[in-house]
């Protein structure tokens, strides 16, 4: 290898950490970049150690063979251990993978519950079975008391087990995300009162419920319910409460809606044929400048805004 | 917003090899720095920065300028895609230049606390180093042979992973 530095000088030590990280997190994404630049020199080995957003992304680097899902596993624990050696917290992580044996998804539960203890405060799980003999990923208890959570984003997925008998004290939740998720009775309802500070719940494809309730919540200003399964009852006691996207799922009857205390409720979307009793339904809304309705007449959409 | 350049306040920078700037005091409020000596009225007429040579001066002024002509997105929610595209391409271009230059750059917009070039700057470096080998990347980086891992410390960090090496 022919030497031609023509400055000596190693400008990176130069830079704060905080640069040093910047510059890794535009490789955030590529881990097997992320994995040479940590054997560069020593402080690059401890600069990525303490690289606090941890996004593992089996899609992007394994064609599903067996041998290379073990690999990204161990992968996978390799680099929430060094995180969790340092004295730092951990920011994010974002885990969208397979799995085929139980010891995978054990695994990554105790890499979870490692990083929640560290002051986790954005989390992304999107973790799904190759094997439907399997059982549905289970949530770590530990959730419920990740106080240092801001943003909790889950796909298909099960709430932890002891959700209802627990203590949810997720006192700084500001984000509340849930995909294709089976939840049961009251669930929502219990799980919001214990994240006081959350300003918006965002439910998608969910089911098992058949009644979304939120009780004098002073915080959330916003509530997207898109497509959830049985729905048929929607209770939302909010004063700050500002925006609503309702989409009904095709086979369910309209729900019945009381938001009438939202007094903040300026912006009101609904997509979804037919729409029962519209009187009843336009009494919700006292306050509100824009309705926006989208009823799905044959194939054809039609739309259309009022402005009270 | 327009900027007009003959009425406007000007303000004066000097670089290590002793040559002056004269820029619009907008385009030097894109510098943290300089704004908060602005405003803390601690600037004098000249502002010396003796840790930054003209080359590298003048390329920052360069984005700068174009920067604080361009309308900022928290201003106006509906700022026209072209001023972004505009933007977009005019950063692609600027950061076309050799990594010794890039270094100059960061190191600088680092101690001006120019937010946007120091994003800039590190996307460049990525984007450089991205795919390379760790021989290749240390080279790129003009990385301190004195700092090397031990041989062994990088054999057992290679075979942990050995798959990100192939």
């Amino acid at each position: 290898m022919e030497e031609k530095t023509i400055d000596t000088t190693d400008w990176i030590s130069m830079l704060p950490n905080f640069i040093i990280h910047q510059i890794l997190s535009y490789l955030c994404r590529d881990t097997k970049s992320l994995i040479r630049i940590s054997v560069l020199s020593k402080q690059w080995f401890a600069l990525t150690a303490s690289f606090p957003l941890l996004y593992f992304n089996l899609g992007a680097w394994s064609n599903f063979f067996s041998q290379e899902i073990d690999t990204f596993y161990r992968y996978v624990e390799y680099a929430v251990s060094r995180l969790c050696n340092q004295d730092i917290s951990a920011h994010t992580l974002d885990m969208y993978a397979e799995y085929l044996h139980l010891e995978q998804i054990e695994l990554f539960g105790r890499c979870l519950e490692s990083l929640i203890k560290k002051g986790l405060q954005v989390l992304v799980i999107r973790i799904v079975s190759l094997d439907t003999n399997l059982p549905i990923y289970h949530l770590p208890n530990t959730l419920l008391s990740a106080s240092f959570l801001i943003s909790l984003t889950l796909h298909k997925c099960e709430l932890p087990l002891s959700l209802m008998d627990d203590d949810v004290k997720l006192k700084s939740l500001r984000l509340l995300s849930l995909i294709q998720l089976p939840i049961e009775e009251g669930v929502i309802e219990y799980m919001i009162k214990g994240c006081p500070l959350l300003e918006e719940i965002y439910l998608r494809f969910c089911y098992g419920f058949s009644a979304f309730c939120v009780n004098k919540h002073h915080n959330l200003q916003k509530v997207t319910i898109y497509s959830n399964v049985g729905l048929q009852r929607i209770d939302v006691d909010a004063p700050n409460l500002s925006y609503v996207f309702f989409l009904k799922n095709n086979t369910d009857k309209a729900p019945s809606m009381f938001m009438a205390s939202c007094k903040k409720l300026k912006t009101f979307c609904y997509g979804g044929f037919p729409l029962t009793r519209p009187s009843d339904f336009l009494s919700n809304f006292k306050f509100i400048n824009d309705v926006f309705l989208n009823l799905y007449l044959l194939s054809t959409t039609l739309t259309c805004r009022i402005i009270p | 917003m327009s900027t007009s350049s003959s009425s406007s306040k000007k303000i004066v920078l000097k670089s290590a090899d002793n040559e002056t700037f004269e820029i619009d005091e907008i385009v030097a409020l894109e510098s943290q720095a300089i704004k908060n000596m602005i405003e803390d009225e601690c600037a004098d007429n000249v502002i010396p920065l003796g840790n930054i040579d003209s080359k590298t001066l003048s390329k920052i002024i360069e984005y700068c300028k174009k920067h604080a002509e361009s309308p900022k997105k928290d201003d106006n929610a509906d700022i026209d895609e072209k001023a972004v595209e505009d933007l977009k391409s005019f950063d692609a271009e600027f950061a076309k230049v050799d990594m010794p230059l890039i270094q100059d750059i960061l190191m600088a917009a680092n101690f001006l606390n120019i937010d946007n070039l120091i994003g800039l700057m590190c996307r460049t470096i990525a984007d450089r180093i991205k795919g390379k080998t760790p021989e290749e990347i240390r080279k790129i980086l003009n990385i301190n042979k004195n700092d090397l891992l031990s041989p062994e410390q990088e054999a057992k960090a290679r075979e942990e992973n050995s798959w990100a090496f192939d």
